[in-house]
């Protein structure tokens, strides 16, 4: 059966940029440390152009710090590449565990999110719904990662 | 739905790694299977059976038959 998983190669390599990238995260939210210290300002075209009054409708080009979007692009990629590597000893059973994982951690985020729906409002809820945008794969993995781990006992 | 693996393994005298490698699949994968921790896939319960050398009804069963 062909699960469509990506090699086992790419299994550590992914592992260390996603705890890495994750713990960088955690971090960043829950302490006074900013990534504005570390400049990489690209400017970039404003495809959308959203009435943001941070932005500005008719500006084409925008100048951005861009160091959060790569922390945030290493954390979903290498998350993907991490939760759908192959195991070492990848058979039907660890794929079970890997949808059961995926289940588990959909289920628990939408229920929180749910509940915070009716109880959050303003700036707090957007910063709701920044978390929980990365939270299902954190979830995702390292719930997989535990069931794994206490399988091969 | 319960399942005789242990039984016919111990009758064919295969350790559980032994079938493990036999059909390609862990060790504890087959813990899991004899312990109706997890239901095998149809193509994994036929392997089963073709290494124990018998029916997949013979194998596996509903809990009220």
């Amino acid at each position: 059966m062909n699960n469509h998983l990506l090699s086992t190669r790419w299994l550590i390599p992914s592992g260390i940029v996603f705890y890495g990238s994750t713990i960088i995260g955690i971090l960043l939210m829950t302490s006074t440390i900013t990534l504005d210290t570390v400049i990489l300002e690209v400017s970039i075209p404003n495809l959308f152009k959203l009435d943001d009054p941070l932005v500005g409708q008719n500006q084409t080009w925008i100048k951005n710090n861009w160091m959060d979007e790569i922390l945030g692009f290493l954390l979903s990629f290498s998350g993907l590449m991490h939760g759908f590597s192959a195991e070492s000893d990848e058979d039907e059973y660890a794929n079970f565990l890997r949808f059961q994982a995926l289940k588990w951690s959909l289920v628990i985020n939408y229920s929180l999110l749910t509940l915070i729906s009716v109880f959050v409002y303003g700036f707090a809820y957007w910063q709701v719904i920044l978390i929980s945008m990365y939270s299902v794969l954190v979830t995702f993995v390292v719930w997989f990662r535990i069931s794994i781990i206490r399988h091969r006992r | 739905m319960k399942n005789n693996i242990r039984v016919n393994r111990a009758t064919n005298k295969i350790s559980q790694d032994d079938l493990a490698k036999l059909v390609g699949v862990s060790r504890q994968t087959i813990n899991a299977i004899e312990n109706n921790k997890y239901y095998p896939s149809l193509e994994l319960g036929l392997k089963l059976s073709k290494i124990l050398k018998c029916s997949v009804n013979e194998l596996f069963s509903l809990d009220d038959e």
